[in-house]
């Protein structure tokens, strides 16, 4: 491997956070338009 | 505009500029200069980036999008978070590996000096370009709207920018962000909640946003596959996040924001916090624009929100055809007044068909009324803009909000576009000198004659901004020109990095070549209208990526049969 190519990174929780966030983002407009 | 709006407006901008200046003089070198110093701690690359992609356009025109559209817009960033993620995980460990100062430096690490050098030429015609329209874009609105002078106004914002971009560089732009982003959403907030206050006392919040939703303004999410319709969720899933990945991961104006992280850490965190609050940001700026809508329920609103409209139409031939619409806008007006009150008594689903009805027969009355404006337009030989979406929202401000605040909201677009405009400029400055000039050059120089030759890069580069600021009128519909001229390069660009992230056995020269090739198919592509515009991003993005396999698998093949 050389060090121009991406290397394996470790999966930080901050990613599943912020995926998860725009899930229930998601989910929250589904609501709100649902409501409205 | 009263004197305690010009203190607020004029104070805000002048605080900031001198704050910028002062705090960030004395560049000492290249680092300094061109990566902050690596001191940015994560909030402020977060702010950075938001602040850099955040243009004026961005709160004169989606409060329009919101009162004419709804919130639909707001799909578009759906892909934003996932690309956050890609960038943390495959772009930042790289470049921060490779102690990288531009994102094309990657690419000559990866390949060779001729692929950086055509794509940091490929990333300044495109920013180039678009640092001009930064400027022009909200100053033709403010100068239509407020009756300055357009020229004087561009040459205002880029000097303004130009002084504290130049003397400290992406400190600067870093530390007049945070304060440019601070005045926006106070701004913003106050705007909202004083919208919400000047509906009649009997609606409150969730009335005023049944009153939206029955007009179909809350209609958020749309899971239809439809290639038309541009704000989907699924566009937004994945052309956003293709989008975000080759803005916020290979476009030099925000890789700068985060390589001033203090580490990798401090710069993945950064971009999370963007990828956090990018989406309810967005959300939040739709629902001011929707509150506007429910506003003009109950108080009247012109036809047309463009005043360079009134001009055009008044003096054709058309001006009575005009006159007719706007007495039947009145009538509608008249009528929704009684159907929303009927509604706000007894919401039940029949009232809420007459408000939406109701707000129907308006648009359809605003539709005519743009085809007149447009005939006038053409029998004047005149461009006047027919779509008054960029408009709506600085009405509202200029014609409601109290003294002060008006220059306090005026203060939020201006930060907006000056916040936008140093990253670019900041950006375009760097490539010059670090890819261009630095990297070309023969003999070897100190630190200081790059420091120094990059505030000269940052300087000229604002002086052509302004310059295409202040021709931008005599092209029509430069905006988009600029687009799609974004749309012509960006793929093509974002290709070459996926190769060299992804794509191990690819060379410099197969890729050099595979770009060179795509880029002429993308330019022949646009000349012969192929497909939307919008679409040459990804067709380039793919063109190269197979071109470059193409070229790469038959230069091994012909190598291994020589032998």
């Amino acid at each position: 491997m050389t060090e121009n190519s991406p290397q394996k990174q470790p999966w930080l929780k901050l990613y599943t956070l912020v995926l998860v966030a725009n899930v229930i983002y998601i989910i929250l407009f589904y609501i709100i338009m649902q409501s409205f | 505009m009263q004197t305690l709006d010009w203190i607020v407006l004029i104070g805000t901008l002048v605080t900031i500029v001198s704050y910028g200046t002062w705090k960030t003089r004395g560049s000492k070198n290249v680092q300094d200069y061109v990566r902050g110093g690596n001191e940015s701690k994560w909030w402020t690359i977060g702010l950075s980036v938001m602040a850099t992609q955040a243009s004026a356009i961005t709160f004169l025109s989606t409060p329009g999008q919101a009162f004419h559209d709804g919130m639909g817009f707001v799909q578009f960033y759906f892909g934003l978070p996932i690309a956050m993620v890609i960038i943390c995980m495959v772009f930042i460990p790289l470049y921060h590996r490779l102690k990288v100062y531009t994102a094309y430096e990657f690419l000559e690490n990866r390949f060779d000096l001729k692929t950086r050098s055509l794509t940091a030429i490929l990333f300044l015609i495109q920013r180039g370009l678009s640092a001009g329209i930064t400027i022009y874009a909200p100053a033709i609105i403010l100068s239509a709207v407020l009756g300055w002078n357009l020229s004087y106004l561009n040459i205002i914002i880029g000097i303004l920018v130009i002084i504290y971009t130049v003397s400290g560089g992406t400190k600067a732009v870093s530390i007049t962000q945070k304060q440019q982003m601070a005045v926006i959403f106070i701004g913003m907030f106050i705007a909202f909640f004083l919208i919400i206050s000047y509906l009649p006392p009997d609606i409150t919040f969730t009335k005023a946003l049944d009153i939206a939703g029955a007009s179909g303004k809350m209609d958020v999410l749309n899971f239809e596959f439809n290639l038309d319709n541009r704000y989907t969720v699924w566009t937004g899933v994945i052309g956003g996040t293709f989008l975000a990945l080759s803005y916020f991961g290979t476009d030099q104006s925000q890789v700068q924001r985060y390589l001033s992280g203090k580490s990798m850490k401090e710069m993945q965190m950064g971009l999370i916090f963007n990828g956090l609050l990018k989406v309810p940001m967005q959300f939040f700026i739709l629902l001011v624009g929707v509150m506007v809508f429910v506003f003009y329920q109950f108080n009247a609103s012109p036809i047309n929100f463009n005043p360079a409209s009134d001009d055009v139409i008044l003096n054709s031939s058309y001006a009575n055809e005009y006159n007719t619409l706007q007495e039947e806008q009145k009538r509608i007006f008249e009528e929704k007044q009684l159907v929303i009150q009927n509604f706000s008594e007894n919401p039940n689903k029949e009232v809420s068909k007459a408000i939406q009805l109701a707000n129907e027969a308006d648009k359809n009355n605003r539709d005519k009324a743009k085809l007149l404006i447009q005939k006038a337009a053409e029998e004047q030989n005149r461009i006047v803009e027919t779509n008054d979406k960029d408009y709506v929202f600085i009405h509202f401000i200029l014609n409601n909000l109290p003294r002060g605040l008006i220059g306090l909201l005026l203060a939020v677009i201006l930060c907006a576009a000056m916040s936008s405009t140093a990253s670019e400029l900041n950006a375009l400055a760097s490539t010059t000198a670090l890819d261009l000039y630095k990297r070309n050059s023969r003999e070897v120089q100190n630190e200081m004659h790059y420091v120094k030759a990059t505030k000269w890069f940052t300087l000229g580069w604002g002086i052509l901004a302004i310059i295409i600021a202040c021709v931008a009128y005599l092209a029509d519909n430069l905006i988009q020109l600029v687009n799609i001229i974004g749309s012509i390069f960006y793929g093509n660009v974002l290709g070459i990095f996926l190769l060299a992230f992804f794509f191990k056995f690819i060379k410099g020269n197969a890729v050099f070549i595979a770009a060179l090739i795509t880029q002429a198919i993308v330019i022949l592509g646009w000349w012969k209208d192929w497909m939307p515009y919008l679409w040459l991003n990804l067709f380039g993005c793919i063109l190269v990526i197979l071109t470059a396999i193409l070229i790469q698998v038959s230069i091994t093949y012909n190598e291994t049969t020589k032998r």
